[in-house]
């Protein structure tokens, strides 16, 4: 796993490439390494890229709600995006889809990110 | 139907790397029920659920021995997840959607909450300072497969 690859800043925006499983065990790292860069870097806004993965636990709910409390200091958002069929449901049943915005893919989440900083 | 009777045991270190393990193992015994992929993601799901309390809560990230347990009797799979860790002095509110002991470590309070959700049954025993068994069930080849090829 290439931090490199996992992580891509654009503006206040942080793009999280979440990996193939989102478990306790790969939390407690995606956790360490956005604090630091929560702490490095201006951040408003978190995407989180589900392209890649097919298997999300409680512990990944944690974490996402972890950095919808951080993102909020900022009125920033939460983003979930390529969310398949077996994310949706995991999604829409913890509630998450309640404090985080959902949308087709980064590009769009993007798109949405520029609308709102405009207001 | 098929007639299955089979069953299984694994033991292994309480160390967060291992709850990929455990959910593996336990897919693949269920595999022979010709699960969809909907049934296997949810047993899954709630085997890591399980194993994560055992590690953090159970034994509070010290060492210690999780066993899986899992039996097919025809078309229902049983796992039973246990440990001999702290034990839960209050089920009921460990059960609770959202409650957690520790928030500080971000735990979401949704581990029980999934497992009753993708599983048909739980029961939880705990004794303090004993330990914790979690039983689930689910009979497999209830529904259809309702995502069908559209699952990446």
């Amino acid at each position: 796993m290439k931090e490199n690859e996992l992580y891509e800043l654009t503006g206040e925006t942080l793009i999280v490439n979440l990996p193939e499983e989102l478990d306790h065990h790969v939390a407690l790292t995606l956790r360490q390494q956005t604090d630091y860069l929560f702490v490095s870097k201006r951040i408003r806004n978190v995407i989180f890229n589900y392209e890649n993965t097919s298997f999300m636990d409680s512990s990944g709910i944690g974490l996402i709600m972890g950095r919808y409390r951080e993102v909020r200091y900022l009125k920033g958002n939460i983003y979930l995006v390529n969310i398949n069929p077996k994310m949706k449901r995991i999604i829409e049943i913890s509630g998450l889809c309640k404090v985080a915005k959902k949308t087709e893919n980064v590009v769009s989440a993007l798109e949405e990110i520029a609308e709102v900083s405009k207001v | 139907m098929s007639e299955f009777n089979d069953r299984m045991t694994v033991e292994f270190d309480s160390i967060s790397r291992n709850e990929s393990f455990a959910r593996v193992v336990v897919a693949a015994f269920v595999a022979r029920l010709n699960p969809t992929l909907e049934e296997v993601a949810d047993i899954k799901t709630a085997v890591s659920e399980a194993v994560t309390n055992s590690i953090i809560h159970g034994y509070e990230d010290e060492k210690g021995t999780i066993r899986i347990e899992a039996c097919i009797v025809e078309d229902t799979i049983t796992v039973i997840v246990t440990d001999r860790g702290v034990g839960i002095e209050d089920i009921n509110k460990a059960m609770e959607p959202m409650y957690t002991s520790k928030p500080e470590l971000e735990r979401s309070g949704m581990g029980f909450a999934f497992m009753e959700a993708f599983m048909d049954e739980l029961f939880v025993e705990s004794k303090v300072n004993q330990g914790t068994v979690v039983t689930m069930r689910k009979v497999i080849g209830k529904g259809e497969d309702k995502w069908n090829d559209n699952v990446k």
